[in-house]
């Protein structure tokens, strides 16, 4: 066990769907789009913590099924992406996907983003 | 989830800064609270968090402290321009200081701002990431009250599908509570036929879960069921009437 799943308030159960998940996290962050490698470690961690609180509401009683937790984590991943780089730029991205994608509704990226990788046979859940 | 652009906030408590900053939000008099709390980090995702934990442990031990607490929070919350954390998150701790008030008035029998509170709480879950689950606890909380009213042919109808509700998020305490108060409604409706059957299945389940709250609320239903006398007896003082699920 690491220093993270030891941490107070880490569910371990929490902290394993966020570990098989990062690889899609960095997928939305780093080649969708486009944030820097220490802008996606900032981003990974802000994701981190936002998805342990998400594990611990109502209680601790398990209110969210691994798979939804997983699917709004990339959600998320998507929207801190698309919110950074729209903040970043103030809404003139120079490069012409970006700007396409930053239109576009981040749950449809998260989902294009999981069949890419299930098309590249990567299968994390 | 919202489509607001996101904050990019100071470096967020720990969670045990979280709860030490909690505590001492909740030991500041209610009066003195606006100004202060702003100060001491009340913005701050790990203090709410551990002040909803708090909330919740004692909203049926001191019903009407808990309520002061919950406004505190919703109305803080709801400060025009507030965000706090990211995402869903102002919008999924607004609707939990909702539900958490909703409670106390159930406890203090407060039917109309229960009721305003139940409206509330639905506005802001619907756009927390977890909709449906949250959505289904002020469904619960509205079961109950049902309950508190007596309007029990209402409970019967609509247990089974809230409890269902439960089913699909896999909550399976929330499903057994819901089971519990169907019964509970069975009962004071005199269907007793199979009930007790039906109810020692239901704590059998319950001393499965680990807790607590739920066991207890099974066996005490159960005795009621088999007719102990004085199966109520040793409720808190101010927990309402032995009927009241927590």
């Amino acid at each position: 066990m690491n220093e993270e799943e030891q941490a107070p308030g880490v569910i371990p159960e929490v902290h394993g769907i966020f570990e098989r998940a990062l690889p899609a996290v960095w997928a939305a962050l780093r080649d969708k789009y486009l944030l820097g490698e220490n802008e996606a470690r900032d981003a990974e961690q802000d994701l981190r913590l936002w998805f342990q609180r998400l594990g611990r509401r109502a209680g601790g009683s398990s209110p969210v099924l691994p798979s939804d937790l997983r699917e709004a984590l990339l959600v998320a991943a998507c929207q801190y992406g698309r919110s950074y780089q729209t903040w970043r730029l103030g809404g003139q991205p120079g490069d012409a996907d970006l700007a396409a994608l930053l239109l576009r509704d981040p749950r449809d990226v998260a989902k294009e983003i999981e069949e890419e990788l299930e098309r590249r046979g990567f299968d994390p859940k | 989830m919202t489509g607001r652009i996101l904050a990019f906030p100071r470096r967020p408590l720990s969670v045990e800064e979280g709860r030490e900053m909690a505590r001492r939000i909740l030991a500041i008099p209610r009066a003195q609270r606006d100004a202060a709390s702003l100060e001491a980090g009340l913005e701050d995702p790990e203090t709410l968090l551990s002040i909803v934990e708090d909330l919740r442990r004692r909203v049926w031990r001191d019903p009407a402290a808990a309520l002061e607490d919950a406004e505190f929070l919703w109305e803080f919350l709801r400060t025009p321009g507030r965000e706090v954390g990211i995402f869903d998150e102002t919008e999924y701790f607004r609707g939990e200081a909702a539900l958490l008030a909703s409670v106390a008035c159930r406890h203090l029998l407060r039917a109309e701002p229960a009721r305003r509170w139940h409206e509330r709480a639905d506005g802001d879950f619907r756009l927390t990431v977890n909709a449906v689950a949250d959505a289904t606890r002020v469904g619960f909380e509205r079961l109950a009250w049902a309950l508190e009213e007596g309007r029990l042919s209402d409970v019967l109808e609509t247990a089974p599908l809230v409890a269902e509700s439960f089913r699909r998020c896999g909550m399976t305490v929330e499903v057994l509570r819901c089971d519990l108060l169907a019964a509970e409604a069975s009962l004071q409706s005199g269907g007793r036929a199979g009930l007790a059957a039906h109810v020692e299945e239901l704590a059998n389940e319950a001393s499965l879960t680990g807790d607590v709250e739920t066991i207890r609320d099974a066996e005490r239903l159960l005795a009621r069921v088999r007719g102990v006398p004085g199966a109520g007896a040793g409720e808190p003082e101010g927990a309402g009437p032995d009927t009241q699920l927590r």
